[in-house]
């Protein structure tokens, strides 16, 4: 208001009919101040841009000591599981001043997980494996937000983070029914979907065994090379034509439709767990 | 008639008498025939006048009957559904028949050829045909909106719109695509009047500042617009047919239509705001009587602008799952857009 309206009086004043004051246009046109405030604002932005760009790559890199919750979106509700098995909906119970790092996804439309206490936010995409991690320093419950408009009740698909103590988070977890560890869950699966059936030392199936396989390039048969992490193991899971390791024939059916997002989950944990063994394990 | 009052007209009236007898566009021909057969560039940009009205009326009604439910955090007014429609008839009709169209079909069709000294624009019956297109599209998606409306919000987001919603996507879709032709064929009209009509001796770097901002706006439009259409086209034909585009179930990728569509709605974006500034270009130099300050450098920013905004895409997608190093390519191309938007309001 000030801006604007002082402006306005002391033009008006100045400029009054009859003032003798100086009405000539001025120049209309420097090549010195165009090109001043348009080599300036260059050299800004790309300042920003680093600032910015340094953030982004901090936020992106997960650190390695970080505590993993799976987390399955749906239609309208958040699906959590810890690695020692407890499960919840819509609540995530975390323990203060530790490292959290989720590893999410949909199994119908997309999502985004947002608490915007932590700044943090990821879209959660069916078919891919996204994202985030933040490290708590406060107890206290904290929103969690759908970011990304998935249907009808979109604006009811909140939930909370609640920050504990670590010595009320340990009770929280043996509290109820906890279950089996996500790891446990996935060996179970591996051995009651068949999948042990073949990736195994003594099968009589020509399959590629997985131990010490997870973050290892694996050379495929077409010539590439990818890195076996997350997102490689779930497309073998779901569409074992896609990428075949060299050396092996395209004999594996597709488990899409028999197995839910959270068992596929499971299982990678479990190839993970093996992944870390040396080779020769069996 | 002008009274005695004015000086001017008065001493026009005394001068040339017969200015006063002359018809204009609006009292040559008189009639509904006469307005919806016209071929004449002012007649037209005024049918757009009423029509964009018409639809920001509607747009604005579904908003304010949001902000009414929105008084109560419960539902009051309207249900989940209900709401998720409005918002999706607003944004639809408020981007795609009122902002895009707002500006180069009204006041473009109206005072561009006069602006360069032209009887007409190029192609005056693909004009009149021009908004015949539109009026037919904005009918379909009233259509849908009448036979229940959309729910998928005016992004369309996969896949949420050709799996899951229950709405009547394709009609809307098919809507927005046949209005998009109207804003190829319009930018197209205006890019060959400006290159091929322009009085003798009004060269480029003569332009009006307006007519700048309308020729990066119809360059945006003729290129932009049909990658919407691909898109939309796309959506239904997964909709309709089940074949994988981006749904991940059935072999797509959800990203992939968040890639197209925003190659398209970014550029979407300099289509609504740089006719505004060409607008804010003319009148403020007119009522502070000064010629623009740096002329050449706000025509060539307009140009910079239509230009980079179609490399800026990704700057819609920093949280949907795109790599980190694509986000930072985008990041930097948006920072050096903002300098030629800097220099246009500076």
């Amino acid at each position: 208001m000030v801006v604007i309206f002082l402006p306005i009086i002391f033009f008006s004043v100045k400029y009054r009919h009859g003032s003798p004051a100086d009405r000539s246009n001025p120049r209309s046109g420097s090549l010195w101040i165009e090109s001043g405030w348009t080599i300036g604002p260059i050299f800004l932005s790309l300042g920003l841009f680093a600032w910015g760009a340094l953030t982004y790559f901090r936020i992106e890199r997960r650190p390695s000591n970080a505590i993993e919750v799976q987390v399955v979106g749906k239609q309208w509700m958040w699906k959590l599981q810890h690695a020692e098995g407890k499960r919840e909906i819509n609540e995530l119970h975390i323990p203060v001043n530790t490292t959290m790092a989720m590893t999410m996804t949909s199994q119908d439309v997309i999502h985004s997980f947002f608490i915007p206490a932590f700044r943090v936010k990821q879209d959660v995409v069916p078919g891919k494996y996204t994202g985030i991690w933040f490290k708590p320093t406060r107890t206290g419950d904290y929103h969690i937000f759908c970011a990304q408009y998935c249907g009808t009740q979109h604006s009811r698909m909140i939930g909370r983070v609640v920050v504990m103590e670590p010595a009320a988070y340990e009770r929280w977890l043996k509290s109820g029914q906890s279950g089996e560890s996500i790891v446990l869950t996935g060996e179970r699966l591996f051995r009651d979907r068949g999948c042990s059936g073949c990736h195994a030392q003594n099968s009589q199936f020509h399959a590629p065994l997985l131990q010490g396989l997870y973050r290892k390039p694996v050379p495929l048969s077409d010539g590439t090379i990818v890195t076996a992490d997350d997102q490689y193991l779930r497309d073998s899971i779901l569409q074992p034509g896609k990428q075949i390791s060299a050396g092996y024939d395209n004999i594996m059916p597709s488990f899409a439709g028999h197995l839910s997002e959270e068992e596929i989950m499971q299982l990678i944990a479990y190839l993970k767990y093996i992944g870390s063994q040396p080779p020769s394990s069996q | 008639m002008p009274e005695s009052g004015s000086r001017s007209a008065t001493e026009l009236l005394v001068e040339r008498p017969g200015e006063f007898a002359r018809q204009n566009y609006l009292s040559v021909h008189h009639g509904v025939r006469s307005w919806l057969l016209t071929k004449d560039h002012k007649r037209i940009g005024l049918l757009y006048l009423f029509t964009i009205l018409i639809f920001f009326l509607i747009a604005s009604v579904a908003a304010a009957l949001m902000r009414i439910e929105l008084v109560t955090p419960q539902p009051k007014l309207v249900t989940s559904e209900t709401y998720n429609k409005l918002f999706t008839i607003h944004g639809v009709l408020m981007v795609w028949f009122f902002l895009i169209p707002s500006i180069p079909t009204v006041l473009g069709n109206f005072i561009l050829p006069m602006m360069i000294g032209a009887r007409d624009v190029a192609f005056p019956k693909l004009n009149l045909m021009s908004w015949y297109i539109f009026v037919a599209g904005g009918a379909l998606a009233l259509w849908s909106l009448v036979h229940g409306g959309v729910d998928t919000g005016w992004t369309f987001y996969t896949p949420y719109s050709t799996t899951y919603a229950n709405t009547h996507v394709i009609s809307m879709a098919a809507g927005v695509f046949v209005a998009g032709f109207s804003t190829i064929i319009t930018g197209m009209n205006f890019m060959v009047t400006t290159h091929k009509m322009r009085a003798p001796g009004l060269t480029w770097f003569r332009l009006p500042l307006f007519v700048w901002s309308l020729y990066a706006t119809s360059l945006i439009m003729v290129l932009a617009t049909p990658v919407l259409a691909i898109t939309l086209a796309l959506i239904s034909v997964e909709r309709f047919w089940g074949v994988g585009i981006f749904d991940p179930k059935l072999g797509g990728d959800p990203v992939l239509f968040q890639h197209l569509f925003w190659f398209y709605s970014h550029p979407a974006v300099y289509i609504m705001i740089l006719p505004g500034m060409g607008v804010i270009s003319e009148l403020i130099t007119c009522f502070s009587r000064k010629p623009i300050y740096g002329y050449a450098w706000v025509g060539s920013a307009s140009m910079a602008i239509a230009v980079l905004g179609f490399l800026v895409w990704g700057h819609h997608m920093f949280v949907s799952s795109q790599s980190v190093y694509a986000g930072m390519v985008f990041s930097i191309l948006s920072f050096l857009v903002a300098v030629p938007s800097g220099i246009i309001r500076a």
